[in-house]
């Protein structure tokens, strides 16, 4: 079944919260269609099902692999090069915790960075209909569905007075 | 005038003091903001113009100090000194964002991106940081953080630990700065295809603003705990293992307390730069200035508290080894030094900040705050010329303090060129990355709002959590 994309501009979150709950009523599920902003609206304020990611993982993972690496680089490091000094043990432990906490911060960025990339699905190009007034307070509601169901779609979000439709066939400058 | 009347008056005067400006559209931010992106100044490249001149300055100073060669590690103690004194000020700065981002505080918007952009000034700072590796003596034989640790410490460690917080600010500032790199694309269509490459092909979703708000707390709270550890790890390293006998516990940490410190007042200073001539006069007030001030008094307090808890542990053992570290750090050769950090870091801000009149201002926190940067500048002075002035590090205790180091020609040219090449590098900056966070203003008129409470104006923040 072929699928469209159609997005509705609005001047006003007022309009895009109508034509979220015209979706809604319309029978539309949460997945078909998206809320974009140029700014952060507090979660739910457009009606909209909430989110979800799991970007808080990456950071705890890395931060687990790095103090992994430092535990095992520095035990390691120290049994290869065994330096007994005063009767004290080869493990020193003192500059192991400052090198393990170096590690352990060091993975947590690396996988924070790769978390931010891979759950926001960068790098992506830009959609078949975009607005560039959205980055100026702009809303747009994004409908991506069937053919057969978008005539259902485009009379939801003109009922919300939209300032323009844009049409993925009928390609308008973005 | 009756007493009503006046008592009404006074009402009236201070409720206007504390109006809140009138919350811009959105189409008027845009502009502002991603706007000023399009063309420079005539103000601005004539400093760029004149921070390059002192830059290239500096690299001179640097070619001429080179040429002697990095045996004396007397000769390297100024430049040490400045490269700790662009850590403790230009990369300390980013924590006031981050700090103030995890507390949710509203007033934050207009100068977090201002304070998170000086982490930009970290990878600066980490080329300038390279040459004091030459100037560690080796570890056998001295104390140190290491304990004669047998492979990489402490050259890998400390570059690890400066080039990780140098990329973690690279990080943290692309990151809150996706959103504004789309609107530049978006608006600029001069330089849509530089902008389309740092945005990542970014879009405002509902589930890339959850991300966003997630990446950006999660990299501001990785980034104090990096440079909590690395202000540990480097003023360890350059000053306290080089004076022998010097071993505090409370050093470390009045160290970092220290470039929070300078954090919030470089920060303060680049907002009065941004609001009287960067143009942004209605975007920074009284609030930001207000607030940032109670943050710098608190801090003043903490700087003489960990002093004092240094301090007062050498003076009251008052051994022999004990009063040669306090002659060298405080009241020998360096004691002028050690003076002037003490009035301009503690007592001036100290006295000024608690005065209302001063603290709720928007002219008398940025002014008050080039003390502490001033008395920063002659404690890195102190603590670091001190020490590299120390010819052998690997005595039980010091038993003779050096003379006073005074700068030379060369010493002046690294120092100046050094401090103008953090500048100039935050102002390259701004080029490119808004130096107000377009996002959080727009987050901001969504979520302010000024209502009338009775007979005055009162500003409403509404917390959707």
């Amino acid at each position: 079944m072929a699928r469209r994309t159609i997005m509705g501009v609005y001047t006003e979150a007022n309009g895009a919260a109508s034509a979220i709950e015209g979706l809604q009523k319309a029978g539309f599920a949460g997945h078909e269609y998206e809320v974009l902003t140029g700014a952060p609206y507090p979660e739910g304020a457009f009606g909209e099902p909430h989110s979800k990611h799991r970007l808080y993982f990456f950071p705890i993972i890395g931060a687990c692999c790095g103090f992994a690496v430092a535990l095992l680089l520095t035990s390691a490091t120290q049994i290869a090069y065994p330096m007994v000094q005063g009767g004290k043990p080869i493990l020193s432990v003192p500059p192991m915790l400052v090198i393990m906490y170096e590690g352990t911060m060091l993975g947590a960025i690396l996988f924070t960075v790769l978390g931010i990339i891979f759950e926001s699905r960068l790098p992506a190009s830009l959609p078949a209909v975009y607005d560039r007034r959205i980055s100026e307070g702009y809303v747009g509601v994004v409908v991506t569905a069937p053919e057969e169901r978008l005539g259902r779609a485009i009379d939801a979000l003109k009922q919300a007075n939209p300032d323009v439709i844009h049409d993925e066939r009928v390609r308008s400058p973005r | 005038m009756s007493e009503t009347q006046r008592s009404s008056q006074q009402h009236t005067n201070h409720a206007q003091h504390h109006v809140p400006p009138p919350n811009p559209s959105p189409q008027q931010v845009t502009g502002d903001i991603i706007g000023r992106l399009r063309a420079a100044s005539g103000l601005y490249r004539t400093w760029v113009l004149f921070l390059a001149l002192l830059f290239v300055g500096g690299v001179g100073g640097f070619i001429w100090r080179a040429s002697g060669g990095f045996a004396d590690r007397t000769a390297w103690g100024y430049y040490a000194a400045m490269v700790m004194y662009i850590f403790t000020t230009f990369q300390a700065a980013p924590i006031c964002a981050v700090a103030t981002r995890l507390v949710k505080a509203h007033w934050r918007r207009p100068m977090a991106r201002a304070a998170e952009l000086c982490a930009i000034v970290g990878v600066f700072n980490f080329f300038l940081f390279l040459p004091l590796l030459w100037l560690i003596p080796p570890l056998k034989g001295r104390t140190s953080l290491w304990f004669d640790w047998p492979l990489g410490a402490p050259y890998l460690f400390d570059v690890l630990a400066m080039g990780g917080l140098a990329l973690l600010g690279l990080a943290l500032v692309w990151t809150s700065a996706l959103p504004d790199f789309a609107a530049a694309r978006d608006t600029l269509p001069e330089r849509r295809g530089l902008y389309a490459r740092l945005s990542f092909g970014w879009l405002g979703t509902k589930r890339r603003w959850l991300v966003h708000e997630w990446a950006v707390i999660v990299l501001g709270a990785l980034y104090l705990a990096s440079y909590v550890m690395t202000s540990t790890i480097l003023s360890t390293e350059f000053s306290m293992s080089l004076v022998p006998g010097w071993r505090s516990s409370v050093y470390p940490a009045y160290h970092t307390i220290t470039g929070l410190q300078n954090g919030i007042a470089t920060t303060l200073v680049i907002l009065l730069v941004l609001r009287t001539v960067g143009g942004y006069r209605q975007y920074v007030g009284l609030e930001q200035f207000w607030g940032l001030a109670k943050l710098l008094l608190a801090l003043s307090l903490l700087w003489f508290y960990f002093w004092w808890s240094d301090f007062i542990v050498h003076w009251y053992g008052r051994t022999p080894r004990e009063q040669n570290i306090m002659l060298l750090l405080m009241f020998g050769p360096y004691q002028i030094a050690f003076f002037i950090a003490w009035l301009c870091s503690f007592l001036i801000p100290f006295i000024c900040l608690a005065t209302n009149r001063i603290r709720v201002s928007v002219l008398g926190p940025p002014i008050v705050a080039l003390s502490p940067l001033i008395g920063s500048f002659f404690d890195r002075i102190r603590l670091y010329v001190s020490a590299f002035s120390i010819e052998d590090p690997f005595h039980h205790e010091l038993t003779q303090v050096p003379p006073t180091h005074l700068p030379d020609g060369a010493d002046v040219l690294l120092v100046v060129g050094g401090v103008a090449g953090a500048i100039l590098v935050y102002l390259l900056a701004t080029r490119i990355v808004p130096v107000l966070s377009h996002w959080e203003m727009q987050e901001g008129i969504l979520l302010r709002a000024v209502r009338p409470l009775l007979r005055m104006p009162a500003l409403v923040i509404g917390k959707p959590r």
